[in-house]
C-alpha cells in the first residue's frame, strides 16, 4: 500500500509544474498589465538593476557615415560628399532611400551650420518630389534665431506648428549633435543633448529622414542614425 | 375572337407551328431589355443620389468653400488640400474655391501658394457647405506676428 502511494505521488511530474509555472507567468503578465506597466519595461528595469542595459537599448535601424552619397535620394539643389561629411550648400533638399518608419530616434551625430539662415531635418517624409511629412528646423534666419517643427504638404511647406525662439544660441561654426524622437503623436528635439522643442501633430504616421538648407546655408552633417525602439 | 381575326387555315398546312414560339423569344428579349434598363436606372440613380444634399449626408461628407486674398487683398489662385484625405482643388482667378465630398467633422484645410502655405481648422457638416469666407494668404517663409 505504502509503495502504491509512493509511485503514486512520484508520478506527478511535468505536466502539473508546467501548468503552475505557466499560470504564474499569466497571473504576472495580468498584472502588470492591470497596473499599466509592459512585460518588456519590467524586463528593461530588472536587466538594469543587474547592470545589463545593454539587453534593454533601442535597436539601430539605420546609420549612415556619409563616406559616399549613393544611399540618398537628392530632390532639389546641390548636395556633395566633403571630407567625409554630406554638405549642402545654399537650397536643396536630400532624402534618405534606405529608411521608413513610424517611431523612431534620428540622431545627426555633427551638424555645423558654418553660415546662412539654417537647416532642416525631415522625419516621417514621403513623397521626395513633392514632400510631405515633417521638418525640424534649425533657423538662426526665424525672428532672430528659432528652433520649429513645420508640417510639409505635396511640396509646400506649412506655417510652423510649434517655434521655440532663442536670441542667444551660438548657432553658427560650432559642432552639434541633433536628435529628434518620433514617439506616436508626439516629436520632441534635443541640441546636445538639451531638449529644446516639443510639440504633437497626428497628420503622418510614418516616412522616411531628409536633410534640407536654404538661403545661402553652408552646412555639413555627418554620422546619422536612426534607432527604433 | 372575331372571325377575321382567326388564323387560316394555310398557316397549318405544314402542321401546327410550335405554341407562342416567337412570342416567348419576344417576351424574354423585352425582360433582358428591362432589366438592363433597371440596372442603368439603379446605377445613375445611385450616382445622382450621391451627388445630392442627402446623399452627401448618407455618405457623411459636405462640401469646404472660401476666398483666398493676398495681403493686398488680391485673389490668389491658391492650392486647397484637406490634411489627411485624398481631397484637394484649386481656387479660381478670383481666388474662390469650392471642394466637395470632404470628410464631415473637424478637418484641418491647407491653403498654399508658391511652396508655402497655411493651415486652417474647419467643422464640415454632412451635406452642407462650409464657407470658411475671405481667406487671407500670407506666405510663410518668414515669422508673422
Amino acid at each position: 500500500m505504502n509503495t502504491h502511494i509512493a509511485k503514486t505521488e512520484h508520478g506527478q511530474g511535468a505536466v502539473e509544474y508546467a501548468l503552475i509555472a505557466a499560470l504564474i507567468a499569466v497571473t504576472v503578465a495580468l498584472s502588470l498589465s492591470a497596473t499599466g506597466t509592459s512585460v518588456k519595461d519590467m524586463f528593461c528595469i530588472v536587466a538594469s538593476g543587474l547592470g545589463a542595459e545593454e539587453l534593454c537599448g533601442n535597436t539601430v535601424a539605420f546609420s549612415e557615415d556619409f563616406s559616399d552619397i549613393s544611399d540618398c535620394e537628392v530632390a532639389w539643389g546641390r548636395w556633395s560628399i566633403k571630407d567625409g561629411k554630406l554638405h549642402g550648400s545654399r537650397w536643396g533638399g536630400i532624402f534618405n532611400k534606405d529608411f521608413s518608419g513610424e517611431d523612431y530616434t534620428l540622431t545627426v551625430g555633427s551638424a555645423n551650420l558654418s553660415q546662412g539662415n539654417g537647416y532642416g531635418i525631415f522625419f516621417r517624409a514621403q513623397d521626395y518630389d513633392r514632400p510631405e511629412g515633417y521638418i525640424f528646423q534649425y533657423d538662426p534666419g526665424w525672428g532672430g534665431g528659432a528652433f520649429l517643427f513645420r508640417k510639409w504638404v505635396d511640396g509646400h511647406e506649412i506655417h510652423p506648428f510649434a517655434v521655440q525662439r532663442d536670441s542667444d544660441f551660438d548657432w553658427h561654426g560650432e559642432d552639434h549633435e541633433i536628435q529628434v524622437k518620433v514617439e506616436g503623436d508626439t516629436y520632441t528635439a534635443y541640441v546636445d543633448g538639451e531638449e529644446v522643442l516639443n510639440a504633437s501633430d497626428s497628420t503622418y504616421q510614418e516616412g522616411g529622414v531628409g536633410f534640407r538648407v536654404w538661403d545661402r546655408t553652408e552646412v555639413d552633417f555627418d554620422d546619422l542614425s536612426i534607432t527604433t525602439p | 375572337m372575331p372571325l377575321d381575326s382567326s388564323p387560316s387555315i394555310n398557316e397549318y398546312k405544314d402542321g401546327i407551328p410550335p405554341k407562342y414560339s416567337s412570342s416567348s423569344r419576344r417576351k424574354k428579349r423585352l425582360w433582358i431589355f428591362i432589366g438592363c434598363l433597371a440596372a442603368l436606372v439603379l446605377v445613375l440613380g445611385t450616382v445622382n443620389f450621391l451627388q445630392s444634399d442627402v446623399g452627401a449626408i448618407v455618405v457623411n461628407t459636405g462640401t469646404v468653400a472660401g476666398t483666398v486674398v493676398d495681403e493686398n487683398g488680391k485673389p490668389v489662385e491658391a492650392q486647397i488640400y484637406i490634411l489627411s484625405t485624398s481631397v484637394k482643388g484649386i481656387a479660381n482667378s478670383e481666388g474662390y474655391f469650392q471642394i466637395d465630398s470632404v470628410p464631415a467633422g473637424n478637418q484641418a484645410v491647407v491653403v498654399a501658394y508658391r511652396g508655402s502655405g497655411f493651415e486652417y481648422p474647419a467643422n464640415i457638416r454632412a451635406g452642407e457647405i462650409t464657407d470658411l469666407g475671405e481667406v487671407r494668404f500670407v506666405s510663410t517663409l518668414e515669422p508673422h506676428e
